[in-house]
């Protein structure tokens, strides 16, 4: 395997429940002040809490792109319009030409919650609404779709849709094409937005938590769900001097179960030390894990067993769904800018909500949000069907 | 970007039988639509291969029909490819939604993630590599190849491409509103060194505008080709069975089109 060239991070958006932009995850971070509530949602018929973005409410999509109009991409254009990113957008669109940059995001559910409510209008009316765009919509390729023509960008690029390592592994994919000269930038990313089909789904389960939701605490019951959005543009490291880098991935196969992680974090060992060995890192040199940490009995545990074995028992790490939820589809990005935030600001994100860790796990995670500058961090992300992405970031 | 194509598989209706399918495929018999036989993916376990789809089925019919001497788990990635996934898990899943209850079993919930097919076929093979599953609307085909041989580039190894699309249920409403008409799966290993059966090498150069997409050499195969986004890779595998050595257009994202040189 060989090492990574490193990729600056030169532009950002965030948006999830915490509020829109970076300064809003950045003061829900220091303060330990979660976007999670718990609140009523239409067609929800049991209790939870919940990650919700209200602003979608108040935007609609460009009209010359109105068919790709449901809560997915209209929470793809939030993040979007928020941050200054367009005029990123623009400045690297001048420099690189709107051909050499690509567009890689993830998503788990697309805009499928067009299609629940298409059956929920035929089950009253007996037909599909006029206005139903099964590929502008559903189609997991609508998000990819309508970031590059909304951007106004014709490079390469395709949607990644494997669960809640979605948007994480879209680094690995924009790397590749970037480093094959396929393209000289590009746009990574990944918005998953609330629909009913994973509420019920992850219900049906029993993984949802009537309760905010516990990463690594002994009582932990369960995940709250989150709608998120991110965005990032990757660059060749000598146009983003000063800033922070991607500088390693890792990914992997379970090869277990569909929906229940490896019990002794076989899969998610792989994907930790194959992002060290691109990053020319090892294990002591990183210095803040930003945990999967779902709040799930299995995926505490197994993730756990995975760092243990890596890192030991000192590692300093934490789940930040306490503050915005499980965002699926859209965890990768989230977590990925939350740790280049980390960088940033020098500050490492507490574990929220946790009241009495598990001590089985043997791992703590850090409680509160505690100032310390770092060199490196690595954010974890595991999906259904074993799929398992580690990501480095640092100076 | 040039790789060695090593194996390939097709599975489509009419396209089950090995024999026929070759003969099919070099212009030396017809394609003629029948039904499709349930297929039986024996390489996973009874309890896993019951909570499987057709569409998943599909999937995991077509890479069985590779040789499947993988010399090293760890380093084989995959990459899936499907445009719209699976329609009879989204109509399940949106008509149970749509009822007052709204009760959803477990297993068509992680069913449900287009990753699916991808999860069983890693269940099988106990294959722990990289696996990605993409969607790019029509160019999903073209989209899949790039990143399977990008993934050969930049990492190396073998990497195992599947790209398959499945019809909507004809009960469903969705039915109407895609544009999937035919079962079609591809399945394609490639790698930078040669294995002992490889088929050739493939390059490919673009995207490029204003060059009109490649037709099969079999017009009787047509039909296929254009009932799904994963059909527009039909005229690759012909050119890979007929050993041909020749260039393939095969349609990538907006009007854009990827050239793909094939030699042996």
């Amino acid at each position: 395997m060989k090492a990574m060239t490193p990729m600056a991070i030169t532009a950002k958006t965030i948006v999830n429940s915490c509020g829109l932009g970076e300064a809003s995850t950045i003061d829900a971070l220091r303060n330990n002040c979660s976007g999670l509530k718990q609140r009523a949602y239409e067609g929800l018929n049991f209790d939870t809490w919940l990650g919700i973005v209200d602003e979608i409410e108040s935007i609609e999509i460009e009209p010359k792109l109105a068919r790709y109009s449901c809560r997915n991409n209209l929470l793809a254009k939030l993040a979007l319009q928020t941050d200054n990113f367009h005029a990123s957008v623009e400045s690297a669109k001048l420099r690189y030409g709107v051909e050499r940059v690509g567009v890689f995001v993830g998503t788990s559910t697309s805009g499928i919650a067009e299609t629940e409510n298409a059956y929920s209008h035929m089950h009253h009316y007996d037909t599909f609404p006029d206005n139903f765009d099964l590929l502008h919509t559903h189609n997991m390729s609508s998000l990819q779709s309508y970031v590059q023509h909304s951007l106004g960008l014709y490079g390469p690029g395709h949607a990644i849709s494997t669960a809640c390592s979605s948007s994480a592994k879209v680094f690995a994919a924009a790397y590749r094409h970037i480093v094959s000269g396929q393209c000289d930038a590009a746009i990574v990313g990944g918005v998953d937005s609330l629909c009913m089909s994973t509420l019920y789904g992850f219900n049906s389960l029993q993984l949802v938590s009537k309760e905010i939701c516990r990463p690594f605490d002994a009582n932990r019951n369960g995940i709250n769900i989150g709608e998120a959005a991110g965005f990032i543009l990757l660059e060749p490291a000598t146009a983003g001097h000063g800033k922070v880098k991607f500088k390693g991935y890792g990914e992997s196969s379970d090869a277990y179960h569909m929906s229940t992680p490896h019990p002794k974090g076989d899969g998610a060992v792989i994907a930790i030390n194959d992002a060290m060995t691109r990053a020319s890192l090892d294990a002591s040199e990183i210095e803040y894990v930003n945990l999967h940490g779902t709040a799930t009995r299995n995926n505490d545990q197994a993730e756990a067993r995975s760092l243990f074995r890596v890192f030991g028992d000192k590692v300093v790490c934490s789940s930040t769904k306490g503050f915005t939820g499980h965002t699926l589809g859209a965890a990768g990005i989230t977590e990925s800018i939350i740790s280049i935030l980390a960088l940033e600001q020098n500050i490492l994100p507490g574990n929220l909500n946790m009241q009495a860790w598990d001590e089985t796990l043997r791992i703590k995670p850090l409680e509160v949000t505690t100032k310390r500058s770092v060199e490196n961090v690595m954010t974890n992300n595991f999906g259904f069907g074993g799929n398992n992405c580690s990501l480095i970031f640092g100076w | 970007m040039t790789v060695y194509i090593n194996d390939i598989s097709v599975i489509a209706p009419g396209l089950i039988d090995k024999t026929i399918t070759r003969s099919i495929l070099q212009g030396e018999k017809n394609w003629i639509y029948q039904e499709m036989p349930k297929l039986i993916p024996n390489m996973l376990p009874a309890n896993e291969r019951r909570r499987t789809t057709p569409m998943i089925r599909l999937a995991l019919a077509c890479i069985q029909g590779l040789s499947s001497d993988y010399n090293d788990l760890q380093t084989t990635s995959t990459v899936f490819a499907s445009s719209d996934g699976d329609f009879e898990i989204s109509d399940k899943i949106c008509s149970a939604l749509s009822n007052d209850e709204k009760i959803i079993s477990p297993t068509l919930f992680h069913n449900s993630v287009h990753n699916s097919a991808a999860g069983y076929w890693s269940i099988a093979s106990l294959i722990k590599g990289a696996s990605t599953s993409i969607s790019a609307g029509n160019a999903t085909f073209m989209s899949g190849l790039q990143e399977a041989v990008t993934q050969v580039e930049v990492d190396g190894g073998t990497v195992l491409y599947v790209a398959y699309e499945y019809p909507a249920p004809s009960s469903s409403p969705l039915d109407r509103y895609s544009h999937i008409k035919y079962p079609l799966a591809i399945a394609i290993r490639i790698g930078k060194q040669a294995e002992n059966k490889a088929l050739g090498t493939l390059t490919l150069e673009g995207p490029e505008n204003n060059t009109k997409e490649s037709v099969c050499r079999n017009p009787s195969l047509e039909p296929l080709r254009t009932a799904s986004p994963v059909g527009h890779g039909m005229p690759l595998i012909v050119a890979l069975v007929r050993r041909a050595r020749m260039q393939v257009i095969i349609p990538y994202l907006r009007d854009e089109k990827f050239r793909i040189s094939i030699s042996h």
